[in-house]
């Protein structure tokens, strides 16, 4: 009963346009109201919710895309791609998705991958003649794989709110599943670029100027290998690699490359500050509403009508449920409230924990390009001038290739679980 | 009351400025007497902590005087007219009600907290509760703000013709 209503609760509030965050509040004070437990409680798990040292990446990964942005970061990783793959047929979009990669090693963020990308690399495209509409749709699906490439916004809270799964793990699990979209994404770029006849650059790099490039770029790359390499060496733990990544944002803009100034700081401030509060609410109050997912039994409940379709049927459900949840909805919700429901289930039938929680997370991350709400579209879009229905034609094919990653990521256990075993997160 | 808001939000954009740059330093410094001096802070990890509950709630009572949260807009948008205003109104009732629960609970709470020390740096802990029960004063405050400017606009001879969109 309780459950009936909380779920048709939650969903009619957020249809009539209820900011998530309160929806989610308003619903559990509710439903905390029908059980007559106390509610001093509402307060508690709000801030309990928020209360957690490994979520401090979210403001420091939020910080060092928004300096990287500004400061010149995102223009020289696109150039340093560019030295590389420049000169085949749709060199420029696939530099830009192996950019967005790079970029991912340092944010957890898709829609900071993709506005940092798309800045620099949009303009560029279209100026080489590939038509702003499949500038925007590359930039668009390659910011996806910015959250998939650890570190990982994403990762993260889905490791708080499950539990009992190591984020190092996680994040160790993402770096092949990124690679294989990043790779598909590349090679649907090079198939799109030959059918519709692209311009290609007509002079090679010299040796000359690949040693300048290399020269000039070197320090922006070496970010993701601090970042990346630090956390997964074991060496920082994701926040404090997330805080080390802003301060060395910060003084290779500032005292190398002298794009970032000090008078545009404060805004950055306020803007990572109110960010990163419009998440870390949701994660408050979805806390609450968790008190209420956990009196009823929800995953229980869930379990004996999942459990009897085995192994694939139980995870196809997921794979749908999650898509189309992330198609009309924002992600942290979902990891929030349905993968605690869904997670000791797939653990009963026998999924590996990293396994299982970057399914979700990719699922969802998918969600970000997908129309009618997906986030990075109102990002690129603008950005690219275009309408919503132009981006979401074009973007197609890349939504389809990243699903077919999906599939491949959620039959295949190899690319999540190969790396952490390697690393040792799995023994 | 617009008076009294604009003083406050602009206290939030200090305060949220302050206190990222700080919990950034923070988190740093620490690295830094790990790796470098080997004498890590003991107090690092909660100061981060606290300031961070201190941000989110801030910036989640900043985001609603500048409309700034995620919500699902597909249906609403939709909406025109009157019932469009009534929608808002009933939605800014219920930001208010469960903000109170948030402000009045999380007082008691905060003040049950005096004699709680934080664990490193001995501290009340009421100083990191308190938090939650002043951001949602200010929610209340930023959102009978709003109430107060769609009524105003409801009000206005033009939007009775229905030539305007609603709230």
């Amino acid at each position: 009963m309780i459950m009936t209503i909380t779920v048709v609760g939650l969903l009619t509030l957020m249809a009539i346009g209820v900011p998530i965050a309160w929806a989610l509040g308003i619903t559990a004070f509710g439903s905390l109201m029908l059980m007559g437990v106390p509610l001093h409680t509402i307060p508690q798990k709000l801030f309990s919710g928020m209360d957690c040292f490994p979520l401090m990446c979210i403001p420091f990964f939020i910080f060092a895309g928004e300096i990287m942005a500004v400061g010149g970061l995102s223009t020289r990783l696109l150039n340093f791609a560019l030295l590389f793959v420049g000169s085949f047929r749709g060199g420029l979009p696939i530099a830009s998705v192996i950019a967005s990669m790079i970029f991912g090693g340092i944010t957890g963020s898709g829609i900071a991958d993709a506005s940092a990308l798309g800045a620099v690399g949009i303009p560029m495209m279209k100026k080489a003649g590939y038509g702003q509409t499949f500038a925007a749709a590359v930039v668009g699906a390659a910011g996806c794989v910015g959250p998939i490439i650890p570190p990982s916004i994403p990762v993260v809270v889905y490791a708080m709110a499950v539990g009992g799964v190591s984020i190092g793990g996680m994040f160790a699990g993402g770096v092949l599943p990124g690679i294989l979209i990043g790779s598909l994404l590349m090679i649907l770029c090079y198939v799109l670029s030959r059918r519709r006849n692209y311009p290609k650059r007509e002079q090679r790099i010299s040796p000359r100027e690949f040693l300048v490039g290399i020269k000039d770029s070197f320090l922006a790359v070496m970010t993701p290998v601090i970042v990346l390499g630090g956390i997964l060496g074991g060496i920082f733990t994701p926040t404090e690699a997330a805080a080390v990544s802003v301060v060395y944002a910060f003084v290779v803009c500032y005292f190398v490359y002298h794009e970032l100034k000090l008078s545009e700081l404060p805004a950055m401030l306020l803007r990572t500050g109110v960010t990163s509060a419009v998440v870390m609410i949701i994660i408050g109050t979805s806390n609450i509403l968790g008190l209420v997912v956990a009196f009823e039994q929800m995953s229980v409940k869930l379990g004996v009508i999942l459990k009897p379709m085995g192994y694939y049927g139980f995870i196809m459900t997921v794979n749908v449920i999650f898509l189309i949840w992330g198609c009309l909805m924002d992600m942290n919700p979902a990891i929030l409230i349905l993968a605690p429901i869904f997670a000791p289930i797939a653990m009963l039938l026998g999924f590996h924990p990293i396994h299982f929680g970057l399914i979700v997370c990719i699922n969802l991350i998918v969600g970000l390009i997908t129309p009618p709400l997906g986030e990075i579209l109102f990002i690129v879009g603008p950005m690219a001038g275009i309408s919503l229905e132009e981006l979401s034609k074009e973007i197609l094919p890349f939504i389809l290739v990243e699903i077919f990653a999906l599939l491949l990521i959620t039959y295949f256990p190899f690319f999540t679980l190969y790396i952490p075993q390697l690393l040792g997160y799995i023994r | 009351m617009q008076k009294i808001n604009d003083v406050t939000s602009r206290l939030c954009k200090v305060l949220i400025m302050v206190m990222v740059l700080l919990m950034t330093l923070v988190i740093f410094a620490q690295v830094i007497m790990r790796y470098v001096f080997l004498a890590p802070f003991a107090w690092a990890e909660e100061v981060g902590r606290y300031l961070l509950i201190w941000i989110s709630s801030l910036g989640a009572a900043y985001a609603v005087r500048y409309g700034m949260h995620i919500s699902v807009i597909f249906i609403s948008q939709k909406l025109k007219g009157y019932t469009a205003f009534a929608v808002g109104m009933v939605i800014h009732l219920m930001v208010i009600a469960f903000s109170f629960v948030c402000f009045a609970e999380g007082l008691h709470l905060s003040l049950r907290q005096w004699d709680q020390l934080s664990a490193a740096l001995r501290v009340p802990m009421f100083f990191a509760y308190v938090a939650v029960p002043f951001s949602f004063a200010l929610i209340i405050m930023y959102t009978l703000e709003h109430m107060a400017k769609g009524v105003a606009s409801q009000m206005s001879p033009k939007s009775r013709l229905g030539k305007e969109d609603g709230p």
